[in-house]
């Protein structure tokens, strides 16, 4: 690296231009606005390469510019579909579709893997190795064509189990990056194991390669499983069921279950009959929205911790009904303003779950 | 103005700072242009620009163009507080919106210069620490890397790639969808 000529050329681009600092050179590039530029500066030269790879710089260019959506992942059968013209990624995600591993050729062989959970830009898939044993996980990851195999429950873990007719006494998904896991890349996987009468939750880590338990909960009958619906808001997981006039949290920070009311039904229709709704966060706070009557309706959640209470909090006519089907409104998420946010939740609805 | 001695004299020639650049020029500016500066505001707050303020990095060519800009933006900055209270509402938005449109063709027009003297002016906008200044400057240095080839942006900015050919490889390897 050291060798002579790049030295004599090193010295000869000071000579030539004026050396702005890294910190100046920050200023500049935290001001592009397509990643593609920032790419494409980073490719000039060493300094260049530095300054936009160091990772406080990627930080500070992360919480500016959010990262492009490049195509949506279909969960149903782990298909990309890249984002079309005039889309300004369209180019960017035409590439990808070209380099990236969307197929499964690069796994191992398998009757049939069969996607589980999308997110982040990881494909969580499953399949059966045998018919006696519980299904081989792997987290795709389709960008950087790499795969891991997430490794069994051990046995002596292992809650004694349930056969239900479709086996889906296991449900395995993917947990959102928190800042850090976005930046070393790394990623977390969850396997939720349905017993008798309860659920156990392992962890899977791709820094440590370990599946771990890390709690479970007693007392929550699980019928008819295939039922349950998740969702997250605010840092945690819920579950919804039909029959169950309780939500079960899981509290991913303090890695805690725990059961919640919901609101009261309406006169007449309980809400988990039939109805459209979704666990959201709003303003900080649990909010449960539904589609009820041909009106979306918001209940709040009391801060109070014990305070097991709902209060209205609006109701407003859905401008975007067709939008919202039963996956993107447990997809959407009211972040800013209801009235603002919902509009805009709903353009995006086909793309909730993307890369 | 006034007889010698008022109060108002007095108080405009305590407001006066000289400035001496590299190449030890004087120049002569309101305390309000030159505490635009966050670095001269904090030396007139600590007492010390007595005799003039040597500023060693910033030479007489490009002191002259930063004042110039001061300046302007400081006779916006006194003109928005002066006219708020003297115009209804819609009056004074109307002002406002005339003199924003002018600020900005002030700022176009004052970038029209060549590579070294914006690279000049963004060492002197750090180091005096003038945000606006700042923050134009390294806008417009952004703005024209936009949309260019690695090429594109060495041949502009006169920059030798001292990559080794293996690195350009794996930077385009990892990146190539920009670089299509």
């Amino acid at each position: 690296m050291a060798s002579s000529p790049a030295a004599r050329r090193i010295a000869g681009a000071r000579a030539a231009q004026p050396n702005l600092p890294d910190e100046i050179l920050e200023d500049i590039f935290i001001r592009l606005d397509s990643t593609a530029d920032l790419a494409r500066a980073c490719a000039v030269c060493t300094t260049f390469r530095r300054v936009v790879s160091a990772r406080p710089f990627l930080r500070r260019y992360r919480s500016l510019h959010a990262p492009p959506v490049l195509g949506g992942i279909l969960a149903e059968y782990g298909e990309f579909y890249p984002a079309d013209s005039p889309h300004r990624s369209a180019r960017a995600a035409a590439a990808v579709a070209r380099a990236a591993g969307f197929t499964f050729s690069f796994l191992p062989k398998r009757n049939r893997w069969r996607t589980r959970d999308v997110r982040d830009g990881r494909v969580l898939l499953s399949a059966y190795a045998s018919a006696s044993s519980l299904e081989d996980l792997v987290v795709r990851d389709p960008l950087h064509r790499r795969y891991v195999l997430i490794p069994s429950i051990p046995s002596d873990q292992m809650p004694s189990r349930r056969h239900f007719g479709d086996k889906q006494d296991f449900e395995p998904f993917l947990a959102p990056a928190s800042e850090e896991e976005k930046e070393s890349s790394s990623f977390r996987a969850i396997c939720n194991m349905l017993s008798e009468n309860k659920v156990v939750t392992f962890v899977f880590s791709s820094i440590t390669g370990q599946l771990q338990k890390v709690t479970e909960i007693r007392g929550f009958l699980s019928i008819r499983p295939e039922l349950f619906m998740r969702h997250y808001a605010g840092k945690c997981f819920y579950w919804t069921h039909p029959y169950r006039s309780k939500l079960l949290m899981l509290d991913m920070v303090r890695m805690k279950f725990s059961l919640v009311n919901l609101p009261p039904d309406p006169p007449g229709r309980p809400w988990r009959c039939g109805m459209m709704y979704a666990i959201v966060e709003f303003e900080g706070r649990l909010g449960f929205l539904a589609l009820d009557n041909g009106m979306l309706e918001l209940y709040l959640r009391d801060d109070g911790v014990d305070a097991d209470e709902w209060r209205h909090g609006a109701r407003r006519s859905p401008c975007l009904s067709i939008a919202l089907s039963g996956s993107s409104l447990v997809q959407m998420r009211a972040t800013c303003s209801y009235e603002q946010a919902l509009p805009r939740r709903c353009q995006n609805h086909n793309i909730s779950r993307c890369i | 103005m006034a007889s010698a001695g008022s109060g108002d004299e007095k108080a405009a020639a305590a407001a006066m700072i000289t400035l001496i650049s590299s190449d030890n020029e004087k120049f002569e500016v309101t305390e309000a242009t030159a505490t635009l500066s966050q670095t001269i505001r904090h030396m007139i707050e600590d007492g010390c620009t007595d005799g003039g303020v040597p500023l060693p990095n910033v030479t007489s060519k490009i002191l002259a163009r930063v004042i110039e800009y001061c300046k302007k933006h400081a006779t916006a900055a006194a003109g928005e507080e002066g006219s708020s209270s003297s115009f209804s509402d819609a009056a004074f938005l109307e002002v406002d919106r005339a003199f924003l449109e002018e600020l900005e063709e002030f700022d176009d027009a004052f970038l029209e210069v060549d590579r070294a003297t914006l690279f000049d002016l963004i060492l002197a906008a750090n180091y005096l620490d003038i945000k606006g200044l700042l923050n134009l400057t390294c806008q417009k240095v952004a703005d024209s890397v936009k949309g260019k080839t690695p090429e594109q942006i060495r041949e502009m900015y006169n920059i030798v790639n001292d990559l080794t050919p293996e690195e350009e490889a794996e930077i385009r390897r990892e990146t190539q969808w920009a670089f299509e």
